[in-house]
């Protein structure tokens, strides 16, 4: 919408941390499924806020009813896909991390040494595969029209992260630190990941 | 000094008047609307009236001239 | 591009830049009453690219007088779903998003940021208070549109560029009353509602408008419009 709406970037320099979540069809409620005593996203919650690099930590959820004690969640009500939450998280708070609701293996210590790569230019992480990692990534409003625009026609993100992000790369232990769990196995395999 | 009220949509029963001229000393707007509301009791209690002055929104500490037009408008919720 | 907008394409407002302007935007509809329905219903036939609708009500026979999209049998039923339903019969192009929830602060951020453009159709003075705040927030343009007995408004608002509700006193807490107590006729609601749809249209193909408080009264034939000067020491869009 071309002068319809003035940029607003970051009044305030406020950086948050988005934890994207959604019904999983493949294993239902997986992220309130504990791993070592806690409920998966509370996990990933509570290792984002220790770090205190950030203004909030958020849940964006597009489960109906979900009820996680301690933990700030904000119904997600776009339609589509992932692109789609992002776009509406980007017009919402601007600039954040965002980070998968089933990556339960993250720790400070990546969160931190990331976030330092970021100076106002998006970035996403590259894992040993060589993918972009769009759920480990720092968005902003600098590319918001753009994104928005490429997700009429298109909406594999990956292409346009490769495209308009920083490419951060991670090594091999960075990079299983992202592992998502998307079956019971993967849940046995997380529990390895408990301080 | 003359001044022209004009009253719109509900206004128009509240105060049974399309418009009327009100001969009036040296006031603002807020006053004017004070003198209406002691003229018709029922105005009494509105909030959020819009009041335009020669058909431009004024707000009520801006004094008034002669001739001046004073259009006055309820709020409306409905929707 | 396709034959079915051929009518509105030919009009030199539109042309076909801006009925493609109309086909990529999606807008907010808060409130399915009396001006969403019409609202709802206009932008779908004339294409608009995706529609939300938001409300939590069920149908109501006294909705029928003045309501598009329901009919007698729909009684009782959910206000968004039947919506929905009558929606995507008339245009399955558009993509429509029905939410059936009551607008409140919590969820306001995340369901206002789903348009470019967000529509009133409320029935009550909170709801627009949320919405004049929630939408200078995110920056987002909407229509203010209310209605009453034969008479009604339209405001266009742009954050950053035109007044507010707040910058002329207009009421942001309360309930209003109800429209079964004073009164509305289906003539005043679908005026008030086209004005509506044009104003967004014209926010979203040429982006400008001077923000002025357009009223309409389709039984004494009025219509005019008063500008509105931004307040500077408005409380939700002053300068702080």
């Amino acid at each position: 919408m071309q002068g319809l709406r003035k940029e607003v970037i970051n009044e305030g320099g406020q950086l948050y941390s988005i934890i994207f979540m959604k019904e999983s069809l493949r294993l239902p409620g997986k992220h309130l499924m504990e791993i070592c005593g806690k409920p998966m996203v509370s996990r990933i919650y509570e290792t984002l806020r220790s770090t205190g690099l950030f203004e909030d930590v958020i849940v964006f959820s597009k489960y109906r009813e979900i009820s996680l004690k301690k933990v700030n969640v904000v119904r997600d009500y776009s339609s589509g896909v992932l692109i789609d939450s992002i776009i509406s998280a980007i017009d919402i708070y601007g600039e954040f991390l965002a980070v998968g609701g089933d990556m339960p293996c993250i720790r400070n210590d990546l969160v931190t040494r990331f976030v330092k790569e970021y100076h106002d230019v998006p970035i996403a992480a590259l894992d040993v595969t060589g993918f972009p990692q769009p759920l480990f990534a720092i968005y902003n409003r600098t590319i918001v029209e753009e994104l928005r625009r490429y997700s009429l026609t298109e909406k594999r993100i990956y292409p346009f992260l490769q495209q308009h992000f920083l490419l951060v790369e991670l090594d091999e232990r960075e990079s299983a630190m992202l592992m998502s769990v998307n079956t019971e196995d993967d849940i046995i395999l997380a529990e390895k990941c408990c301080d | 000094m003359k001044v022209r009220i004009k009253y719109y949509a509900k206004y128009r029963e509240t105060t049974g008047k399309k418009e009327e001229e009100m001969e009036i000393s040296s006031v603002t707007i807020g006053e004017l609307i004070e003198v209406l509301k002691k003229k018709y009791p029922s105005l009494a209690n509105e909030r959020g009236s819009i009041i335009a002055v020669n058909n431009r929104f004024t707000k009520d500490d801006v004094p008034l001239s002669d001739g001046d037009v004073v259009s006055f408008f309820p709020p409306v919720s409905g929707g | 591009m396709d034959e079915r907008y051929l009518s509105q394409i030919a009009v030199k407002e539109i042309f076909p830049d801006g009925q493609r302007k109309i086909e990529s935007a999606a807008i907010v509809v808060i409130g399915m009453g009396g001006t969403g329905t019409v609202i709802a219903e206009t932008l779908v036939r004339m294409g608009i690219g995706k529609v939300v609708i938001v409300d939590d009500d069920t149908v109501e026979l006294t909705n029928l007088a003045r309501q598009a999209l329901y009919e007698e049998k729909d009684v009782g039923k959910k206000k968004v779903d039947v919506a929905a339903g009558a929606l995507r019969s008339i245009n399955s192009g558009v993509e429509i998003i029905p939410i059936p929830e009551r607008l409140t602060s919590q969820n306001a951020r995340s369901i206002l940021s789903l348009g470019d453009v967000i529509m009133d159709a409320t029935d009550n003075y909170d709801a627009r208070g949320i919405m004049n705040r929630v939408c200078f927030e995110l920056r987002k343009p909407w229509v203010f549109c209310a209605v009453e007995g034969t008479f009604g408004y339209v405001k266009a608002i742009i954050p950053g560029e035109t007044s507010c509700l707040s910058c002329f006193g207009y009421p942001e807490f309360g309930s209003g009353v109800a429209c079964t107590v004073q009164g509305v006729i289906a003539p005043a609601v679908r005026a008030v509602s086209s004005l509506a749809v044009s104003t967004a249209l014209r926010l979203l193909i040429g982006g400008r408008d001077d923000g002025d408080l357009v009223y309409i009264d389709v039984w004494k034939n009025v219509m005019d419009s008063i500008p509105i000067p931004r307040n500077p020491e408005c409380r939700v869009c002053g300068r702080k």
